[in-house]
């Protein structure tokens, strides 16, 4: 199928717009030279230092705003903490079977380790059959929104979606000083902080922002929870 | 009760009547003449003038609006405040022209000049002679209805409840949703009547449940559709213009 | 699409005639408008909030084929793959020509306007690759074989015991009226689905040119799924979905979810660049990008009317809507409803095909205020109408054509003017009951049937006039 489709839609938006050629004006308005290096360097500090001044205040935002979305939070104060209410997650839901991420907190406090000696199963996201088995997902957060009580989750190769996703039930362990005010700080940490130097250039496959636990009003208007992702959606914060 | 100064005196105004009131609904256009005659305004009116084209303009004939359009501007040309006693009206002079009008530059500075004195009867009051208290008197519960023009396209939404509220002996309430459409939308009303119809009905249950006998507007569209309705339910809500209840003594 | 030939009147007799939906649109509609008015009156700068989402639409829109070869670009970079369809034929073919390159037997798909609109169903059945609906209120409506009624709630119009009886008609299951029962049957069903697509094929909510990433918001997790699960993603948007920049992504995910649902932020937002890498432990294998034209750069081709495209398809217009809430989804004939629909449908399909629509609204303007994008849908609506009239192949009726002129002559010269008011006064009586007018001659019968109408009165306010304008009061 040989198809002019490409230049002829562009070639049409063109003379829609009465113009001859291409117009790559686009560019300037996208490019970062808008603000300089100093300029965005110094934005960027002034977002970091409120998550940390104003570390509090944003906590309680946080778990207010997950509340609200249905989910569970608890703040934890060590290392044990964390396994302690991962245990007693596992056991109210009567989990065999696990998916975790390979990541590098998870990994520095053995978890998985931890949880295997318990006698529990963990699946491979490689296999979608598996997946389909597991009872508990637990994944990290890498950031997360005061605003709107958001985890953000950022795919790379230790950290597979379908974690966060399949399993009917998701805990996501996060540390208290990852939490920023609004969406709009977020987007403009990452936007200098992820892909190939912090400059957006060779994006992960996928971020994904969670609030709460999977939703729909299709019947009625009434909340149903857990219609296709997880039903529950349980937030540990880690706040050393 | 409120007299415009001395100084002020020289305050003229040409009624732009519109067809409707002087067709169907006189004596508003009278109430409106008493209202601003007390004020101490000379009124005029000049006898020319028919309709502003609207209807045209929204049923899509676009070229016989105009013709209409430049009528009125060339009859409305010399004088210093042009009011009216409907806000779809004086939408369609002060915003709508100009959509007619965007291709045709020596027509659209005209109609810049006019738009700047053209003013709904309300807001005229309120927002040019600063008035809020006419000196009216009424007994009775009343509630008001925003037509859509005057509110969304003039943006008149204190302004009419103000003066409701200053008149004397008035009960005045809210109805749930009062800046929802009555369903008139000039020939919409009779292009598909029985939606047209359906949303009227559910401004009538409001009008019921505020429990007022008086049904308020700055248009008589608006209020011959309620009005239609009312009547045709023997529902016992009288509807009145705005300027009828304001040269009520 | 060539046959479709749209009649809102007819369509609308038939929704005002059902109580059942009357009834659903009711409660829908109030509920919908409260959490919005809360979701945006919580947000401290939504009007600036508006007109930068507005400027940022322009400007993108002004220079889109510029950011769409951007787009592309980025996509490829990271992998992926574009296509680029001048209409839906073009786009279901790609589609399907992928599906049947990679031996596709089953397919799941996300909620998606835009494969509504090609009818991307019917190609999969057609070549006989099942197609499943995964969003709730979508597999819902595919399984009763109708369209969807609304934007965001394609199943608004179904009460639960419909859903019900629908179940036990089509999967076999036994009568639960609950919404959660009802829910935990839909996810078992799909979850069989979505583990044996071969492929998943999503709508795009926004694309970012600067970095090849598309954006879907939703709230249940299918849309994750059908992005994550299957080993084939192919990704359908028309050309005005994109945005310029990464950082323009808060602002429209705000006006968006808050406009959409009343929510501060969705359940999910995904932001997908490229297929999965080489390293990723999930994620499909390939990514496709489908560039959809269908007529959008003929609505960008006319200024008058260019503001459509920076539609988001977020809803509120339906909402607001009083004509909408009295005919719901289903009046408007075709993929978009309500008043987006009533300017979208007529540019897309043409305007012979849907000269109903531009008349369908009271011009009320309550969607104006209310779109996130400002577009001046009242403005464009007139717009339509003038069109209407103009065309050839719909045009208005002769007789109507008549009136008009007629009417204007009158108009035009006080002195006809005078004597029409003094004609009707007289030629009324017959008609005049207690004062009123209450049964009228076609085509004024179409009001007086349950309305009244007022008397022409005696002496209109320009005789009035005469006798007060020297009296004092």
């Amino acid at each position: 199928m040989i198809s002019n489709s490409r230049e002829d839609i562009l070639k049409r938006i063109r003379i829609g717009l009465h113009r001859l050629a291409i117009v790559r004006g686009g560019n300037e308005y996208i490019s970062k030279a808008s603000s300089s290096y100093k300029e965005t360097q110094q934005k960027l500090e002034i977002i970091r230092r409120n998550m940390i001044e104003k570390k509090s205040f944003l906590l309680d935002m946080f778990m207010n705003e997950v509340t609200k979305v249905n989910g569970n939070v608890f703040i934890v104060k060590s290392e044990d903490e964390i396994k302690h209410y991962v245990t007693r997650l596992v056991e109210e839901h009567d989990a065999k079977s696990l998916a975790i991420w390979e990541s590098g907190f998870l990994k520095q406090i053995n978890l998985r380790e931890f949880l295997e000696i318990k006698g529990l199963g963990f699946v491979s996201p490689y296999s979608k059959e598996q997946m389909a088995e597991a009872d508990i997902g637990i994944t990290e957060g890498d950031f997360c929104i005061a605003e709107t009580g958001t985890i953000v989750l950022i795919t790379n190769e230790r950290q597979p979606r379908s974690i966060s996703l399949i399993p009917p039930v998701h805990i996501a362990i996060v540390k208290s000083d990852e939490i920023i005010e609004n969406s709009k700080d977020l987007f403009f940490l990452l936007a200098n902080t992820v892909g190939e130097s912090g400059s957006l250039k060779n994006l992960t496959s996928c971020i994904t922002f969670i609030t709460g636990p999977s939703r729909t009003g299709d019947i009625e208007l009434s909340i149903t929870l857990g219609v296709h992702g997880p039903k529950e959606l349980h937030i540990i914060i880690y706040d050393s | 009760m409120y007299l415009i100064k001395e100084a002020d005196k020289k305050i003229k105004v040409s009624l732009f009547i519109t067809c409707l009131v002087d067709a169907l609904f006189p004596q508003v256009g009278v109430s409106m003449v008493k209202v601003l005659k007390r004020l101490g305004v000379e009124v005029g009116f000049p006898e020319k003038q028919t309709c502003c084209g609207q209807p045209a303009f929204n049923t899509g004939f676009r070229q016989d609006a105009k013709l209409l359009a430049k009528r009125f501007l060339s009859i409305f040309d010399r004088d210093e405040f042009i009011v009216s006693p409907s806000g779809s009206c004086t939408s369609m002079v002060r915003v709508f022209y100009k959509e007619l009008f965007h291709d045709d530059q020596k027509t659209s500075n005209m109609v810049e000049l006019l738009s700047t004195r053209t003013y709904e009867f309300s807001e005229f009051l309120v927002n040019v002679l600063k008035v809020d208290d006419v000196g009216a008197t009424y007994k009775g519960r009343v509630t008001y209805h925003d037509s859509c023009h005057a509110l969304r396209e003039l943006r008149i939404q204190d302004e009419p409840r103000k003066l409701i509220k200053s008149v004397k002996g008035i009960d005045f309430m809210e109805m749930k949703s009062p800046e929802t459409c009555c369903g008139f939308g000039g020939t919409f009303s009779i292009k598909f009547p029985d939606v047209s119809v359906s949303i009227l009905d559910e401004k009538i249950e409001s009008i019921i449940e505020s429990g007022a006998d008086t049904i308020l507007s700055t248009d008589m569209g608006c209020l011959m559709h309620i009005g239609g309705a009312l009547n045709r339910m023997n529902i016992p809500v009288k509807t009145m213009h705005i300027a009828e209840l304001l040269s009520n003594r | 699409m060539e046959n479709i030939k749209l009649s809102f009147e007819k369509d609308s007799a038939i929704a005002l005639k059902n109580i059942k939906l009357q009834r659903a649109l009711n409660k829908a509609i109030d509920q919908f408008r409260n959490v919005r008015w809360r979701a945006v009156r919580e947000f401290q700068d939504w009007e600036q909030l508006r007109v930068s989402a507005r400027r940022i639409k322009e400007w993108t829109i002004d220079h889109l084929d510029g950011y769409l070869e951007m787009l592309e670009a980025n996509v490829i970079n990271a992998g992926g793959n574009v296509h680029w369809a001048s209409d839906a034929n073009e786009a279901c073919e790609i589609i399907l020509d992928i599906a049947q390159k990679h031996k596709v037997k089953s397919v799941v798909k996300s909620k998606s306007m835009a494969t509504e609109e090609i009818e991307l169903n019917h190609s999969f059945e057609g070549a006989g690759i099942k197609v499943v609906e995964t969003d709730l209120g979508e597999y819902i409506i595919q399984l009763a074989n109708e369209r969807p009624s609304h934007i965001i709630a394609p199943a608004i119009h179904k009460t639960k015991d419909d859903i019900s009886k629908l179940f036990v008609e089509k999967l076999n299951t036994p009568y639960f009226n609950e919404p959660e029962d009802l829910t935990k049957i839909a996810r078992e069903k799909l979850r069989n689905e979505f583990l044996n697509a071969d492929m998943g094929v999503s709508g795009v909510n926004f694309s970012v040119a600067e970095t090849g990433t598309i954006v879907i918001v939703e709230n249940e997790g299918n849309a994750r799924l059908t992005t994550t699960v299957p080993r084939i993603h192919v990704a359908l948007m028309g050309i005005e979905k994109v945005i310029p920049r990464f950082e323009d992504l808060p602002i429209f995910l705000n006006i968006l979810i808050r406009s959409a649902t009343g929510q501060k932020m969705s359940t999910y937002v995904s932001l997908i660049t490229g297929p999965k890498r080489n390293s990723d432990l999930d994620g499909p294998e390939e990514f496709h990008l489908v560039i959809m034209d269908n007529g959008r750069s003929k609505i960008l081709s006319n200024e008058e009317t260019r503001e459509s495209l920076y539609c988001i398809r977020c809803g509120a217009c339906l909402y607001i809507c009083p004509v909408y809430k009295k005919v719901g989804g289903h009046s408007y004939g075709w993929v978009y409803q309500g008043p987006i629909g009533a300017i979208i449908t007529p540019q897309l399909l043409g305007i012979d095909k849907a000269s109903d629509l531009p008349f369908a609204s009271s011009l009320c303007g309550a969607c104006k205020d209310v779109c996130p994008v400002k577009i001046n849908i009242p403005r464009v609506l007139l717009e339509l109408r003038a069109r209407v009239i103009n065309d050839k192949r719909v045009g208005a009726r002769f007789l109507l054509r008549i009136a008009v002129k007629l009417w204007r002559f009158t108009m035009e010269n006080t002195s006809f003017y005078n004597l029409a008011l003094r004609l009707s006064y007289i030629l009324q009586k017959p008609w005049i009951r207690h004062g009123r007018l209450v049964s009228l001659p076609f085509p004024f019968s179409r009001w007086t049937k349950k309305r009244d109408f007022p008397a022409i009165s005696k002496i209109p306010f320009r005789k009035q006039w005469k006798e007060i304008k020297d009296l004092e009061f």
